[in-house]
This record gives C-alpha cells, sequence and structure tokens, in this order.
C-alpha cells in the first residue's frame, strides 16, 4: 500500500510538486497522468526515496519513507536496463544477495515463469532482451523480494502492441495477487486500460482523481483535457 | 578551459623558467670559475695543465626554460685532461624519477603530457556530438556532403584547439622566450611548430575516434582512456624495447681498454722511438741521423702516443654514439602511436635539449682539448725540456686568451633531431584526418 | 554459499562477461607479462654490464702486476682501477627504470674516492627522457587507470538507470553491495595481472641468485593491496556520480593529479629542498688536493705517517719499501682531502634521497613503486649504500696491498674483488600494503555512507 500525504517538493522558488496526497490500496493500480513538467518523475522519486521531500509523508507498506529509510517496493523504470551480461535467473540471484537473502534457482524460475517469462529465455543474456522481456524480469522481482508494491515510470514507453498487451496482463496478475501499483504515464490509452484510478497532474498539483473503471479512452481524454488543457 | 589552461602553462612555465634560470646562473658562475681557475695555475711544467685537467661548463639548451629534456639527467660540467678520465661530471641521476619526462616541470611537459588531455575533452564531441542531437541526420537529409563536411570539421577542431588549447600555452612560452632568451625566436617558433603538430595529431585522431564511435560519452572515455596509455605506456614502452634491443659497451670495459691502449702505445718504446725518428727526418729532411735531433724525441714519442690513443678512443665513442643513435631511432620509431613521446622527442632536439645537442658540447670541449694537447706536444717539441722557463710566459700567453665556447645548437642538428619525430606525427595526423573521412564518406552516403 | 559471496560471485562474473571486462584484464595480462620479460632483460643487460667491467678491470689489473715491467700491489691499487660491481637482486628486474639511474658498477683507486660508472641513464637517452615500461611503472600508473576502466560506472550506472534504487530496496544498508562491486572490481583485475605478475616473477629466474619465496609473495601482496585500494577508490568516485562519464572523467582527473602531478611535486620539492651545492668549493678543494699527488709531500706524508705509524717509510726494510709506503701515505691524504671536499655534496644528495623516500608516502601510487624498489634494492638511497660499500672495499684493498708492506705476506685469496650483495628493506613492501588496505576500508565506507545516505536519484542515461 502506498500512502502519500501533503508531499512537497520545491527547487528554489519553483514548486515541482504541490501538496500532493493520494492512496493506492492492494490489488489497486493507480496511474499518475500528466504531460512533460507535471511532476510525475519528482514524484515517483520522492515516493521511492531517491529524494528528500520539503514536506509531507510518503508511506510503502505502512513504513514512512524518509533519508536513509527506503520503502520496500519494487521499482521499473522507463529504460528497464538491468544488467546486459546476466541471464535472468542470475539477476533475480543478485537482487536477493544484495538484499541479503539466497533463493533456490526453482524459485527464482517459478517467478519469472509466472511473470510471463518463458522458460527458454532463462539462460539468455539480458542484454539481448526486449524491454518487455526486461519488464518481466524486473516483475519478477516483486516476487522474488516478497514485494507488497511496485512502482512503474512510463511503463508502456517504446513498447509494441503486444508486449503493452502482455505488460497488461502481468500488471492484472500483480493486482489479483494483492500488489500495489503505482505507475505514471503520459499515455491516455493505456491509463484508461489499465488503471482503477487516475490522478491528474497539472504543474505539480492533483488536480483531479478520477475512477477509471469502465471509463474509455475517449472519455479519460476529455477529463485530461478539461482539468489540464 | 582556456583559464585552466592558462593556469597550468603558467605553473609548469614558470617552473621550468626558474630551474633554466638557477641552471644558466650556475653555468655562468662555473665557466668564469673555470677560466680562472685556466689563468692562475701554477706554471711548473706543461702537462700539468693536460693531466690535472680543467673545468669547463656544459652551457644550459638554447630552449631549456620551455623543455628541459635531457638536461637534468646529463653532467653539468666536464673536466678536461689529457685522459679524459670522467667526462661528465654533475649529473643528477641518482634523482631521477618514476614520472615521466624525468620528473621535469615545464611547459615540454604540459604540451606533451597535460594538453593532449584537453584536445580530447574538446574534440570527442565534434561528430558524436551532432549524431546524439540529431542534427547529422537532418544534414545528411539536406544533402551534406563528405568533401565540405570533413573540411568543416577538420577546421573547427583546428580552431577550437589552437584558440582554447595552443594559443594560452604558446603566448606562456613567448613570454618566457621575450624575458630569458630574445634571441631564440625562430627555435621558439620551431619548437611550437612542434608542440602544434603533437596536438593536431591528437585532434585528428580524437576526430576520428569521434566519428567512429558516435557516443559521446563512449568517444569521452574511449579517447581519455587512449590518451592516458598513449602517454604512459606506449613512450616507456617504446624506450624499454629500444633498450633491450641495443647494448652499449660498457662504461668500465671502454676505460679499461682505454688505459690498456695508452700504456701499450707509451710501453712501445721502441717502435715509437722508430716512428718519431722517421717523423723527425721528415720534417727535419737536412738531418742526416746522426748527432743531436733537431727535436726531442721524448716529445715525438708522446705526441704520437697520444694521437693514437685519442684516434682509438674517437673510434670509440664513435661506436657508443652510433648505439645511442640506433636507440633513439629505435625509440623513436616504437613510439609511433604515440604523439605525445613523438612531440617530446622532436621537442627536446629544437630545444636543443636532446643528447646530440650534449654530444655537440662534449665534441667541441673534445675539439678542443685535443687542439690544447698538440699545442702542448708542440711547444715541447719546440723548446724540449730545457725550455721550461719559457713555459710561465707561454702560459699566461695562453691563459689571455678565451676560452672556447661551445656553438649554439646548428639548425642541422636540431632538424637531424626532430625530422624522424615529426615526419611521425605528420604521418598520425594523415592517418587520423584519413580515418575521419573514410568513416564521414560511408556515414554520409551509405546506410549508416 | 553466503548471500554476500553469491553476490560477489554474480558480480564477478558479470564484469569479466563484458567485453570491457575481459579486455582489460587480458591488456593488464599482456602489458604485465611483456613488462615483466623486458625488465628481466634489461636487468640481465645491467648485471652483464657489470661484470664485464669488473672483469675488464680485473684483467688489466693482472696484466699489469704480471707484466715486463710488473707493478706492486700498492702501485697497482694506486694507479689502475680496481672495479665492482653492484649487485642486482632479481626483483631488480620489476623496477628496471630504476636500475637505469643506478651505476652497474665503481671503479676503485686508493687516491680518490669510488667513482661510480656512468649509469646508463646517463648515456641512454630514451630511458631519462621517455621512462621504462617495467612491472612498478605499471602497478603505479597503469594498474590505477586500468582499473578505473572497469570500475567507473560500478555504481554510477546503476544510478543514472535507477537501478540503484531497486537494488537497494531491500537491503539493509548499501555495505553488502559496495563491497561486493570493489571486491568484483579487484578480482577482475587480478585475474589479468596475477597470471601477469607470475610470468613476471618466473622471468626473474633468469638472472643470478634466487628469488626468496617471502619477496615473491610480498610482491603479490603489494599487487593485490594495491588493486584493491585502487578498486574500491574507483568504487567511491562512482558512488559519489551521478553518471559514468562524470565518474570517468573525475577518476582521470584523480589519476592524473595522484598518479602524474603529486609524484612530479615531491620529486620537484625534495630538489628545491636540498638544492646541489656550489661545486665550485669541490672542485677548488679537489684541485688543491692534486698537487699532493703531484709535488714532494713530505709534511703531508709525515702527518698521514703520525696517524699510521706502522707505514712510516722510515721504518722501511729497503728503499722499494720506503717509496711505496711513502707512495700509499700520500695517497692516503690526497684520499682524505678529497672526501673532505665531496662532504656537502655527499650529504645533500643522501638527505634529498631520505627526504624524497619519506615525502614518496604522500602519493598512493608511489606506496608501490617505493615498496617493489626498496625489496629491488633499488631506491632512492641505492646508490648511497652502493658507494658506501665501494668505499668499504677501498679500505679492505687498502689493507690488502699494505700486507706486503708490513711483511705479513700477500692476503690469501689474490686481488679483492666485490660484487655488492643486494640489500632487501621488506618494510615499505608492507607498510604499503597496510596502507593500502586501510585507503580500501576507508573508500569503501565513504562510497556505502554515500549510498545510505545520499540520494540515488537516476540521473538522464548517457549510455
Amino acid at each position: 500500500m502506498i500512502e502519500v500525504r501533503g508531499l512537497t517538493k520545491r527547487y528554489g522558488a519553483r514548486t515541482a510538486v504541490d501538496a500532493l496526497s493520494f492512496t493506492v490500496g492492494p490489488g489497486e493500480l493507480y496511474a499518475l497522468l500528466g504531460g512533460n513538467g507535471a511532476g510525475k518523475t519528482t514524484t515517483l522519486n520522492l515516493i521511492l526515496g531517491l529524494l528528500a521531500a520539503d514536506g509531507g509523508e510518503v508511506r510503502v507498506d505502512g513504513v514512512a519513507v524518509g533519508p536513509g529509510a527506503r520503502p520496500c517496493a519494487v521499482y521499473v523504470p522507463e529504460v528497464v536496463a538491468l544488467y546486459p551480461d546476466l541471464d535472468p535467473l542470475e539477476t533475480l540471484a543478485l537482487f536477493a544477495s544484495v538484499a541479503g537473502r539466497t533463493v533456490s534457482e526453482a524459485d527464482r524460475a517459478g517467478a519469472l515463469t509466472r511473470a510471463g517469462l518463458a522458460a527458454e529465455h532463462h539462460h539468455r543474456r539480458v542484454g539481448t532482451f526486449s524491454k518487455g522481456m526486461r519488464q518481466k524480469v524486473a516483475l519478477a522481482l516483486a516476487e522474488v523480494q516478497g514485494a507488497r508494491s511496485v512502482v512503474l515510470d512510463e511503463p508502456t514507453s517504446g513498447l509494441d502492441p503486444l508486449a503493452s498487451a502482455q505488460l497488461a496482463e502481468r500488471l492484472a496478475a500483480a493486482k489479483a495477487g494483492g500488489a500495489a501499483i503505482l505507475m505514471s504515464t503520459h499515455d491516455v490509452l493505456h491509463a484508461a486500460n489499465l488503471a482503477d484510478r487516475v490522478g491528474i497532474l497539472q504543474a505539480g498539483r492533483l488536480v483531479a482523481e478520477l475512477d477509471a473503471t469502465g471509463m474509455d479512452a475517449a472519455a479519460l481524454l476529455a477529463a485530461y483535457q478539461a482539468h489540464a488543457g | 578551459m582556456t583559464a585552466a589552461v592558462t593556469a597550468l602553462a603558467l605553473a609548469f612555465g614558470l617552473a621550468g623558467a626558474g630551474a633554466y634560470q638557477a641552471r644558466h646562473e650556475e653555468h655562468e658562475e662555473l665557466r668564469t670559475y673555470g677560466d680562472e681557475r685556466f689563468s692562475v695555475q701554477s706554471a711548473d711544467h706543461p702537462h700539468a695543465i693536460a693531466h690535472r685537467g680543467y673545468v669547463v661548463s656544459r652551457p644550459p639548451p638554447v630552449l631549456g626554460f620551455l623543455d628541459a629534456g635531457l638536461d637534468g639527467a646529463l653532467g653539468r660540467w666536464l673536466t678536461l685532461d689529457a685522459h679524459r678520465t670522467r667526462p661528465l661530471e654533475g649529473a643528477r641521476v641518482g634523482d631521477l624519477t618514476r614520472a615521466p619526462g624525468a620528473g621535469r616541470l615545464d611547459l615540454g611537459l604540459l604540451f606533451t603530457l597535460v594538453l593532449p588531455g584537453f584536445v580530447v575533452l574538446l574534440v570527442h564531441d565534434a561528430v558524436a556530438g551532432e549524431r546524439r542531437r540529431g542534427t547529422f541526420a537532418m544534414l545528411r537529409a539536406a544533402g551534406l556532403q563528405p568533401g565540405p563536411w570533413v573540411a568543416a570539421k577538420l577546421a573547427g577542431a583546428a580552431a577550437r584547439v589552437g584558440l582554447a588549447v595552443f594559443l594560452p600555452a604558446a603566448l606562456v612560452a613567448a613570454a618566457l622566450t621575450a624575458a630569458l632568451a630574445s634571441d631564440a625566436w625562430p627555435r621558439l617558433v620551431a619548437w611550437l611548430g612542434v608542440q602544434a603538430l603533437g596536438l593536431a595529431a591528437w585532434a585528428a585522431l580524437t576526430l576520428a575516434l569521434s566519428a567512429w564511435v558516435r557516443d559521446p560519452p563512449r568517444a569521452l572515455g574511449m579517447g581519455l582512456m587512449g590518451w592516458g596509455l598513449l602517454t604512459v605506456v606506449i613512450p616507456p614502452l617504446a624506450s624499454t624495447a629500444a633498450r633491450a634491443a641495443t647494448r652499449p659497451p660498457p662504461p668500465g670495459v671502454l676505460s679499461a681498454r682505454l688505459a690498456t691502449w695508452a700504456e701499450s702505445a707509451h710501453a712501445q718504446t721502441e717502435d715509437l722511438r722508430a716512428r718519431a725518428i722517421r717523423d723527425v727526418r721528415r720534417r727535419h729532411p737536412e738531418w742526416d741521423g746522426n748527432g743531436d735531433s733537431p727535436e726531442v724525441l721524448d716529445a715525438v714519442m708522446l705526441r704520437l702516443a697520444d694521437r693514437e690513443v685519442a684516434e682509438r678512443m674517437a673510434a670509440l665513442l664513435d661506436q657508443l654514439a652510433a648505439e645511442q643513435d640506433r636507440e633513439a631511432t629505435l625509440a623513436a620509431a616504437l613510439s609511433f602511436a604515440s604523439p605525445g613521446g613523438l612531440a617530446q622527442l622532436a621537442g627536446s632536439a629544437v630545444a636543443a635539449s636532446d643528447l646530440a645537442q650534449a654530444r655537440l658540447a662534449e665534441a667541441h670541449y673534445e675539439g678542443y682539448r685535443r687542439e690544447l694537447m698538440a699545442w702542448i706536444n708542440r711547444w715541447w717539441a719546440e723548446n724540449g725540456q730545457g725550455g721550461f722557463d719559457a713555459w710561465s710566459d707561454t702560459l699566461k700567453d695562453l691563459s689571455s686568451a678565451p676560452r672556447p665556447t661551445p656553438p649554439r645548437s646548428p639548425a642541422r642538428l636540431a632538424w637531424a633531431g626532430c625530422r624522424l619525430p615529426c615526419l611521425l606525427l605528420l604521418v598520425l595526423c594523415a592517418v587520423g584526418g584519413a580515418a575521419f573521412a573514410l568513416e564521414s564518406r560511408r556515414s554520409l552516403r551509405g546506410a549508416a | 554459499m553466503s548471500a554476500w559471496g553469491q553476490l560477489l560471485r554474480l558480480e564477478t562474473r558479470r564484469l569479466l562477461r563484458s567485453p570491457r571486462g575481459r579486455a582489460v584484464s587480458a591488456a593488464l595480462f599482456v602489458a604485465t607479462a611483456a613488462a615483466g620479460l623486458l625488465g628481466a632483460r634489461l636487468a640481465a643487460a645491467h648485471v652483464a654490464a657489470g661484470q664485464a667491467d669488473l672483469e675488464a678491470a680485473r684483467a688489466r689489473v693482472e696484466a699489469r702486476m704480471r707484466g715486463d715491467a710488473p707493478l706492486s700491489p700498492v702501485e697497482t691499487a694506486l694507479w689502475e682501477d680496481t672495479v665492482v660491481a653492484r649487485g642486482v637482486a632479481p626483483l631488480a628486474a620489476l623496477t628496471a627504470q630504476d636500475l637505469a639511474a643506478l651505476p652497474d658498477a665503481a671503479a676503485v683507486r686508493l687516491t680518490h674516492p669510488p667513482t661510480a660508472l656512468a649509469a646508463r641513464a646517463e648515456r641512454s637517452p630514451a630511458a631519462a627522457l621517455l621512462g621504462t615500461f617495467d612491472v612498478a611503472w605499471l602497478l603505479s600508473l597503469v594498474l590505477p587507470l586500468a582499473v578505473l576502466g572497469l570500475g567507473y560506472d560500478a555504481l554510477a550506472r546503476d544510478r543514472a538507470r535507477g537501478n540503484l534504487a531497486a537494488l537497494l530496496a531491500f537491503a539493509p544498508s548499501a555495505w553488502g553491495l559496495v563491497t561486493a562491486r570493489v571486491g568484483a572490481v579487484t578480482v577482475a583485475a587480478l585475474v589479468g595481472l596475477g597470471p601477469g605478475l607470475a610470468v613476471a616473477l618466473a622471468a626473474t629466474g633468469a638472472l643470478d641468485g634466487p628469488l626468496a619465496a617471502t619477496d615473491a609473495l610480498l610482491v603479490l601482496l603489494l599487487a593485490a593491496a594495491a588493486a584493491l585500494a585502487f578498486s574500491a577508490a574507483t568504487v567511491a568516485v562512482s558512488a559519489f556520480s551521478a553518471r559514468p562519464g562524470t565518474a570517468l572523467v573525475a577518476g582521470l582527473v584523480g589519476w592524473a593529479v595522484v598518479a602524474l602531478a603529486l609524484p612530479l611535486g615531491l620529486a620537484a620539492f625534495a630538489q628545491a629542498a636540498y638544492p646541489d651545492p656550489d661545486p665550485r668549493p669541490e672542485l677548488d678543494a679537489t684541485q688543491a688536493a692534486q698537487s699532493i699527488l703531484t709535488k714532494d709531500a713530505d709534511r703531508l706524508v709525515a702527518e698521514e705517517a703520525r696517524r699510521r705509524p706502522e707505514l712510516d717509510p722510515e721504518r722501511a726494510a729497503d728503499g722499494v719499501q720506503s717509496v711505496l709506503r711513502f707512495e700509499r701515505l700520500r695517497a692516503a691524504a690526497h684520499l682524505r682531502r678529497v672526501q673532505g671536499a665531496g662532504f656537502e655534496r655527499r650529504r645533500t644528495q643522501a638527505r634529498r634521497a631520505e627526504l624524497y623516500r619519506l615525502v614518496a608516502y604522500l602519493s598512493p601510487t608511489t606506496w608501490l613503486s617505493h615498496g617493489l624498489a626498496a625489496l629491488a634494492d633499488t631506491d632512492p638511497e641505492a646508490r648511497q649504500r652502493f658507494m658506501a660499500q665501494a668505499e668499504a672495499f677501498q679500505s679492505q684493498l687498502a689493507l690488502h696491498v699494505e700486507a706486503p708492506l708490513l711483511d705479513r705476506g700477500a692476503a690469501p685469496g689474490g686481488w679483492p674483488r666485490l660484487t655488492t650483495p643486494p640489500d632487501a628493506d621488506r618494510t615499505p613492501a608492507l607498510l604499503g600494503a597496510a596502507l593500502y588496505a586501510a585507503l580500501a576500508g576507508l573508500a569503501t565506507a565513504l562510497a556505502a555512507r554515500r549510498l545510505d545516505r545520499g540520494a540515488l536519484t537516476p540521473a538522464e542515461e548517457d549510455a
């Protein structure tokens, strides 16, 4: 579960994120929708503890995030680079060992398979993977790490239609498993397809929060234009 | 960047100038001292001045304040005596450090070691940056031809390197020349030309790298790693390989050989006596061999012996010099991939701080020594053992004559020293330019 | 296998699988082996030169004592060179640059202080101008560069891509990640360096004298400690950099300062602190002393005879003995004065070498070269030590030739000869290894602290 209360971040005189509040519950996918410079990436960095906030509070799975206290969340950046010279099994092992844990190969293979990566790819180097396949490895991390929260930055950027559909399936499966998923995007179509709720971000402020269940892309676009236009 | 280069040039330049100034003052003091000591020596025997030896100071290199080269590793003064027991003294070889350039701090080291790094910083994104920004694709779509593109980029790189890197350091070099050696302008121009050629080679190679690698950070990384490797690996590797391939004769063996020759020449009394008589008869045909000889035979024998030793010694020194030349040529040839190493070799040749220049001074003093020995022998032959009373006056005349000053480094010597490295630098410029042109042509006309 | 062990294995595998990691490791192997082989060849050349000098002088001495007009031992020791060779330790193959600046031999006569025969650097433009590519050069200048090439992006690339946050999300501290990355860079460097050093150490077998196993182990320990410290410093730079490019440039600037500028500056400092004294007083005194050898020096000989009454010419059994005793005492008087004339110069040189040895500890790259040089007996004070040994030999030679004069008969074993034994000092190598370990610990702690407390913000990816 991700809880954001009055989150504020200033760069000099400019306020990048202004008293932002929202909550992403278990089994929910929340999309932060906004144009370039709206403050989406800054918001994600604040939630992940990568930036120090000037005000407000972030709690991930009930634990406050702050300086030196990172959230136990899986982060899938826009460019999912991972380590090109390792295979997916080794990648999961590496992430687990950084946390001081060892996970059996069978468990890692199971997580990868459940994330949608076929067994024939488990011993190929990640450097040869498409972005969609790398995203699957990143989502498998959530299971291996035992994370209940997932943060994705522009996950559909650069994906072909098939890969986008597969991502939607994986996210739906993760949701069904009870994960709280926060995703930033500027793509109205994907936001409408994937999200349960959509927060519209404009100049660092949350100008609207919509229930996207059953809302089609055209309706979401109209709402977005109404609030952000 | 210009400010950084200027600050570094001032620091390196002033350090070099300070060391040169101290060296120059010491040279002047030692020269005066040597002259004075020669003139006040006791006149007890003509050969005393030959065997005691007298001190001459080796002059500092003409552009030693810019490029001290080998100066710190060579002797600062020479003691000349009849048997040249110790040709070089005052060397600082015991202090040689592991730092490049024998640990000297001067503009020569700045040009060959530090400034190439700045060239890489300036030029690495000349083409890769265009690709990254997408302007290369736009220019290509607009019908850009390889010729103008290559010419514009080469001219741009030259202008940027020239103004931001070369000019500030060159101005510091010019200011130092005006202050310390105002008669060395032509040599300064040649020295700056060599350094410009070295930087041009770096610029051309970096430009080719920028065209080939296409990504600015990667081009920067490869360029800087290349700079590090080419400045700290190739020159010493070339020097080491050259040293491993050449074997100058050990100095102790030379010394033992010389001593044996000197002794045998003096010891072959009968042979020398016969040759001395023939020599006296040749110069005094009226002498029938009976009665007293017109010259003292011992003096003629000594002259012959000295000449024989001198000739053999000259042959030995020539052998040593040939090995040194072979080593230097090999080192230059092996460091062909390093513009820094080549510019260092060429620069020290032009600055008159290489071995050839030191050898020139030595040869000059050796010539003077031989001339003096010959003069003493002649005097002895003419005046004989009984003429010592006149020696005191003769010595006064000799002392009043000015001591010889070694010639300023002739241009031919500088040219001989810098010819091969400069040629190789030109080749590197051409290779870099051609690689850049070919890659550009391929990119603009091909499917890149 | 523990989690950290698995992490180290995966990090090392990742690094060694990348083309860059393989290229750097292979290059380190080739360069180290080549430097070792070339160094061994150069060291062998120095040994040969010293021995050739010694043998040539010895042959001449023997010929002079056996010829038609044989010289007495006193006359031979007075007027002919007896050459002593500088012993070259097997490890000198790793520090061949220093060998170029050291004399291979020294000529000894009873009349003058020992004269160092011209070192190779005095006769080799390339050695003095361009340096020597030996193992010490490679380890102190190239190894930091190679390690930088291996690890400059160890953390900066993860930060730029946003991986750092994901990696550390579940870790209690960054210490495990940082130590594993430092370890991986070290192992990748040692994969090339270790076999290369083994080849270099094996190449020293071609030289005279066995290589002590302790010394070989110390070389390996010092190199490994240096690789660890350079790796930790590189990873620390990477931890403080937002992007790999920034880390690379910062690392190269640091390398230029620590490996190039600092040694240059320290050498200049040592030179400035103890500049060469004015040579004129020494030349004057030497010239004045020369007259002792060319003039009647009865007064000086009488003075000298009071010091060494057993050599007093008055006590000689015959005229020849008396003349030889006179010559011996005259030579001793001359030597005493010439030694006094050169005292200031020798003291300055000794103090400068001592200062240089001390200030060298200010630059981490010279810990290594000085540790190796001390093991190989080629450190800055090696010249002074050799000349002191040559002086001791001179005294031995004097006693040898005085024996017949004093009716004690010739000393056993014929004309004395000496190749000085190498004098290895292990302390600087051990100290260097300890300093490197401390530096590695400090740099690792700084990097971990930076990741634990600093921002992990991803930057725009620049690779």
